[in-house]
């Protein structure tokens, strides 16, 4: 089962991270940032088979296919975000992490725009009736 | 499964320097150890550097960003 796999990686570059750090700490943020790659390379055929089932249900309950795009990158940015946060914070650099998540929130934002002006018109239609 | 073998990979190399600086430092060579130290690190960022890419196109093509 690939649970038991993500278990193992993540158990493995613990402890190796934790040997490593005695030794070399300028070295020891190398074996996190290694074992969280691992783990979302195993993640991404279960994610894209999840990814292709969406839109496929979007497309037959009529819903535009560019709002569900947009919805599908916003969703790797806050992927993508939430790894790269994550990497700062373990390495003790809490300041960079809340940076990367502010750009990750800016972009998400910029992303959204169409459906918010999609909603205003929507909205206006319904109440000029 | 090639990632999981970096990460041990990249261990091995940290404790490699380690012991090699340790040894160094012993025969009076601090320079020495030095520019292993140096080696090894940039020998890990070029594994983790190529590992990270390989995530980023998996991640572009996927979510299509």
């Amino acid at each position: 089962m690939l649970v038991f796999k993500i278990i193992g990686i993540g158990i493995c570059g613990t402890v190796l991270a934790l040997t490593v750090k005695q030794y070399r700490p300028e070295l020891a943020i190398a074996v996190p940032v290694l074992s969280a790659a691992a783990i979302l390379l195993l993640c991404v055929p279960y994610l894209s088979s999840v990814l292709t089932m969406f839109q496929n249900i979007a497309e037959e309950s009529g819903i535009d296919t560019a709002y569900v795009k947009i919805v599908i990158k916003i969703i790797g940015v806050a992927y993508i975000c939430q790894f790269a946060s994550d990497i700062c914070k373990d390495a003790g650099e809490s300041s960079i992490a809340g940076k990367i998540e502010l750009g990750g929130k800016v972009v998400i934002i910029t992303l959204s725009m169409p459906i918010i002006y999609g909603l205003l018109e929507l909205t206006s239609k319904i109440i000029s009736f | 499964m090639d990632g999981v073998d970096l990460i041990f990979k990249v261990a091995a190399i940290g404790i490699l320097v380690a012991v090699l600086n340790v040894l160094l430092v012993r025969a009076g060579r601090e320079d020495q150890a030095m520019m292993t130290t140096i080696a090894g690190l940039v020998v890990v960022l070029l594994v983790v550097l190529r590992e990270i890419s390989e995530l980023f196109n998996t991640i572009k093509s996927l979510f299509g960003l």
